[in-house]
């Protein structure tokens, strides 16, 4: 006892200022003993620590010990979003963590540490003996009546004593985030910890499954806004007839609900597509393609007005120039109704000049007119007579009518416009939410993809690939993809004919395919869409079977994953019809009937030329299907534009009609450039999907190395 | 260090009613540690016997020496009479020996006059410290004479109540191996004892002390350092010394431990015991634990004061069934177990 007298002394230097008010731990009566002020900050102090680590320490306890619950709801959340179809937010797993940390906050917050619990901790810790606990209880029992005199029941050497002790050992006050976890709280962690674990990292088929659900969501939304933006693009688009527009808008009006379902389902979604193609498609049966005729006729038309405006002396009427430029908003049907009325309104004035350069310009347009629209170049060909011989009053009366014809003919042509934009805006929605998170089956289920001949594919080079006349050539290829593989050139026929929608929309004879479905399946049927296509007719591309492809040299290749094996048609025939965009969606394969080679053991260096453009008989013409008489082929597709080279080196053997080979060959090498062309012109004056058009490009690009 | 006694500093009502001087704790400490001293002078080892001895004088209570002869037990009683300053008293125990010896009689006397009237005679009961030896080997009849005295500090002869002088402190020693011809105290008997203290055989180092303490020269003596008003003082001051209540409460955990039908009784407990300790061990802990922290130098008692006088307080107070005595299990090592399974703490 006598040791503590020197410690006693320091306890009581002024360095430390008592905080009187700031925790009164101890009671009132107990600090104004005499002596027992500074003492009572040593306990205050102590017993704040105290308070503060005890209150740490039961938090620290609550939180290992329920840890493991927000742990293992967040596994079994991540666990449901990954192993079952729910739709489930990921939030929520952040929220399970929040909210245990919100009922560790409560439990800090309202679970108060007593004055006996910090008293009893400072006891317990720094081996005080019970000097607090007592001393505290004593201090309690003290009443308050007495506070006014001496307390009794107190000890001023316990109150010393304590607080000496208390400032002796008080180094020894272990750290306030110190806690030892038990056994069973690390066990329950670490389990729930791999629970979680587990949940996240175990590999299941779902994932590609939702992935794939995602994709389509996000492909759909965008579709949803491309049909808004058609929407209202087709209210503001001039010269469309109200019912057509309120029938398209109606049309996309249920797509877009259609769409806009909840429970998102592929097939559903590309029948609606395909079902508002169909619908839009009726009300159409023009492409924009079939108006060029017109176009060019409308065209010659302004010219003619301009040029009569500009050339002639003007008369008392003529008081300004004619210039199409002052009718932006019109398209050039609607230019050349206005020229056509301006012609006719100075008819009577015209001078010799004038007449000269009118009436060439009305012969002109009347036959450019002539195939699509025989009344309007009769008219025109009636108002270029009735210049020639000065009859004003006719020459007015037969323009105006050329004129309502241009814009008859304007409307139908916004109509087919329109119809035509909307079904390449829903044909490309259809292609890419057939293709939504689908990478290893898109192509297969669009169809858009021939079976072989991928750019970088070694595929075709088919072993044997010497494909005469009805052999069998087999080929092993080695791809990236499904295992898709052809052994011959037949690429248009075969995507054609795997593109089942068109099939569906028109309804064409031939090529009907599932290849699309089964294309991702390690074997294509393009092949045998190329045979069927070669066995069937252009469908509605005229010429009525005119080209008859007879046998094709049957292919086999051997994929990565799948053996193709097909009969390779004509290269060109009905590949057309594939990338036709709407009018002949059949891609029939049609072919012209010969074998990419025939006979030619020279390894494919002689193909099938079709033979002479001018011949629009189809019943007879042995060439291509896309050359049928203007009437009766349809607008949009490749098709006859494919096989106009047919001088040169083009040898003509004979043109026998359908079913048998075609006789005109020539030199691979020499047409494929001239092949590469026209594709490509015809990819330009289309619609054709990107993908397909690249598809083309990269097709040519191959075969010209 | 200015500590003082909240009783003579605060002058509280306890003090002013009792006659006894004034004593501060460090007078109590030191007062402890003369007798210890000179106790240690005359007895070699045995601190802790000395200790508890101590205890039990300033708690007023009695002790029960338990030990094979030789090991000192008288000498330690006569030389704790020596040290203190007041009367002592020994009866030696045997089997003939009458309450009457003990307490006193009355006997006829004759006045001046003639007339003829009964006096008591006190016997040696009537002293402050009493050295009851081998008092396993009076008969239970005389054993219980001793039972008022140990108990209330007073006799009771023929309707008349005496008192007895204050402090009385009663020392008893008994030789466990020697049963034949010995009247086991019975439990009442043995329950106003507030301490039984088994005396150890010396260590090698404290035989050699002994003998040469005891065969060269003259046999050391205890001189008095302390009176009996000083014992009085230190009973009352240790009776001031305060305990918080989860304290007690350990305690009384302890005594509820003791007993085999209690939820808190060890395995042991339940095994080998017939029965607990009384509500005179926990006020026998209670107590002792007060002046061991005294002794300590504190001024409040700790769970370790209770523990170390829970042993020598309970050890006579249970009673051990027929299993424990068959396989020799004795009482310390129950009592063990009940220290090392009770916590501290109130267990909820």
């Amino acid at each position: 006892m006598e040791a503590r007298t020197s410690t006693d002394t320091e306890l009581n230097q002024p360095q430390t200022v008592p905080e009187r008010n700031a925790m009164p731990l101890l009671p009132v009566e107990l600090r104004n003993t005499s002596g027992g002020e500074k003492a009572a900050f040593q306990i205050d102090r102590a017993m704040q620590a105290a308070r503060t680590r005890i209150a740490r320490r039961r938090t620290l306890r609550v939180a290992a010990s329920t840890l493991p619950v927000p742990i293992a709801a967040a596994a079994l959340w991540v666990a449901l979003s990954r192993f079952t179809l729910l739709e489930l937010p990921r939030w929520p797993v952040f929220l399970f963590v929040l909210l245990w940390l919100v009922m560790l906050l409560i439990v800090s917050r309202t679970h108060k540490v007593t004055t006996s619990q910090s008293a009893r901790y400072l006891d317990r810790t720094l081996s005080l003996d019970e000097r607090l606990t007592t001393l505290l209880e004593l201090a309690r029992q003290t009443p308050v009546r007495r506070l006014s005199r001496p307390v009794s029941r107190v000890p001023m050497g316990l109150l010393e004593d304590t607080a000496f002790e208390l400032k002796a050992r008080s180094v020894s006050l272990p750290s306030a985030w110190h806690y030892r976890f038990k056994r069973w709280q690390s066990v329950a962690i670490g389990a729930a910890l791999l629970l979680l674990f587990s949940a996240m990292v175990i590999p299941t088929g779902l994932d590609a499954v939702r992935a794939e659900r995602q994709a389509l969501r996000r492909t759909v939304d965008t579709e949803l806004v491309k049909i808004a933006d058609l929407r209202a693009e087709l209210v503001t688009k001039p010269g469309l007839s109200d019912n057509d527009r309120a029938a398209m808008q109606q049309e996309l009006d249920q797509l877009t609900e259609a769409l806009s379902a909840p429970e998102l389902e592929r097939s559903s979604l590309l029948a609606a597509l395909s079902d508002a193609q169909q619908k839009l498609q009726s009300l159409s049966s023009m492409s924009s393609a079939d108006f060029n005729s017109i176009l060019t006729a409308a065209r010659t038309m302004q010219s003619a007005a301009l040029d009569a405006s500009r050339t002639g002396v003007s008369g008392p009427e003529d008081t300004s120039d004619w210039n199409p430029a002052d009718y932006p908003d019109l398209s050039d049907l609607g230019k050349a109704a206005k020229a056509s009325d301006v012609i006719g309104a100075k008819a009577k004035s015209f001078t010799s000049a004038q007449i000269r350069s009118t009436i060439p310009y009305l012969e002109r347009a009347s036959t450019q007119a002539a195939p699509e629209d025989t009344e309007l170049a009769q008219d025109l060909l009636d108002a270029s007579k009735s210049v020639s011989i000065k009859d004003a009053e006719k020459t007015a009366l037969t323009l105006k009518d050329a004129s309502q014809r241009f814009l008859d003919a304007d409307q139908r042509y916004q109509l087919a416009q329109s119809v035509e934009r909307i079904m390449a805006s829903l044909d490309e929605g259809r292609q890419t939410v057939a293709e939504a998170g689908t990478k290893a089956v898109k192509k297969g289920q669009v169809g858009f993809r021939r079976p072989g001949g991928l750019p970088g594919d070694p595929a075709p080079t088919g072993q044997g690939a010497n494909p005469a006349n009805d052999a069998q050539a087999s080929g092993t290829a080695t791809q990236d993809d499904q295992g898709i593989s052809l052994g011959g050139p037949s690429a248009l026929g075969a995507t054609g004919a795997n593109s089942p929608d068109y099939a569906g929309l028109k309804n064409s004879s031939g090529g009907s395919s599932s290849g699309g479905q089964t294309g991702s399946q390690g074997g294509s049927q393009g092949g045998t869409q190329g045979a069927t296509g070669s066995t069937q007719q252009g469908g509605t591309n005229g010429s009525a079977g005119t080209n008859q492809p007879g046998t094709g040299s049957s292919g086999t290749g051997d994929g990565s994953q799948g053996t193709f094996s097909g009969q390779v048609s004509g290269p060109m025939g009905g590949g057309s019809g594939a990338i036709s965009q709407v009018p002949n969606p059949a891609g029939q394969g049609v072919s012209d009937g010969s074998s990419p080679v025939a006979s030619d053991p020279a390894q494919n260096d002689s193909v099938f030329v079709p033979s002479a453009q001018s011949d629009n008989s189809g019943a007879t013409n042995g060439g291509v299907p896309g050359q049928a008489a203007p009437e009766q082929q349809k607008p949009g597709g490749i098709e006859g534009r494919t096989s106009d080279g047919g001088d040169g080196s083009t040898q003509v053997l004979q043109n026998t009609g359908s079913g048998t080979h075609n006789d005109i060959r020539t030199p691979y090498k020499e047409v494929i450039g001239q092949y590469a062309q026209e594709a490509t012109q015809a990819l330009e004056r289309v619609y054709v999907p990107a993908d397909a058009k690249e598809y083309v490009k990269d097709y040519f690009s191959q075969l010209g190395k | 260090m200015a500590i003082t006694n909240p009783s003579v500093t605060t002058a509280s009502d306890v003090s002013r009613e009792t006659a006894v001087a004034d004593l501060t704790a460090d007078q109590f400490r030191d007062k402890a540690l003369r007798i210890e001293n000179e106790l240690g002078k005359v007895i070699v080892g045995q601190r802790t016997l000395m200790h508890q001895v101590l205890v039990c004088l300033i708690a007023g209570g009695n002790a029960l020496l338990e030990g094979v002869p030789g090991l000192g037990k008288t000498v330690l009683v006569r030389t704790l009479a020596d040290a203190i300053d007041c009367q002592f008293s020994r009866i030696q125990f045997t089997p003939d020996l009458m309450p009457a010896d003990i307490i006193g009689t009355n006997i006829l006397i004759e006045d001046e006059t003639g007339g003829k009237r009964f006096q008591f005679q006190e016997g040696p009961v009537f002293a402050n410290l009493l050295l009851a030896d081998e008092i396993n080997r009076a008969t239970p009849k005389t054993q219980s004479a001793l039972l008022e005295a140990m108990q209330e500090g007073t006799v009771s002869v023929a309707r008349t109540v005496y008192k007895l002088p204050k402090p009385f402190f009663v020392l008893a020693t008994q030789n466990p191996l020697e049963m034949e011809g010995t009247y086991p105290l019975p439990e009442a008997q043995l329950d106003r004892f507030l301490f039984k203290l088994n005396v150890s055989f010396p260590s090698t180092a404290e035989l050699i002390a002994i003998s040469d303490r005891t065969t060269s020269g003259d046999d050391p003596k205890a001189g008095k350092v302390v009176s009996a008003s000083d014992i009085q003082a230190m009973q009352h001051l240790a009776r001031q010394t305060p305990i918080a209540t989860h304290v007690t409460a350990y305690a009384v955990r302890l005594l509820q431990a003791s007993h085999a039908d209690n939820p808190l009784a060890s395995t042991m407990v339940k095994k080998y015991v017939r029965y607990g300790g009384s509500p005179r061990a926990l006020q026998a802990m209670i107590l002792a634990g007060k002046i061991v922290a005294l002794l300590d130098g504190r001024y409040n008692v700790a769970f370790r004061d209770i523990r170390a006088a829970a042993l020598p307080a309970l050890r006579h107070r249970i009673i051990l069934n027929f299993d424990a005595e068959a396989e020799g299990v004795e009482p310390d090592a129950i009592l063990a177990s009940i220290i090392d399974e009770t916590p501290e703490e109130e267990t909820r």
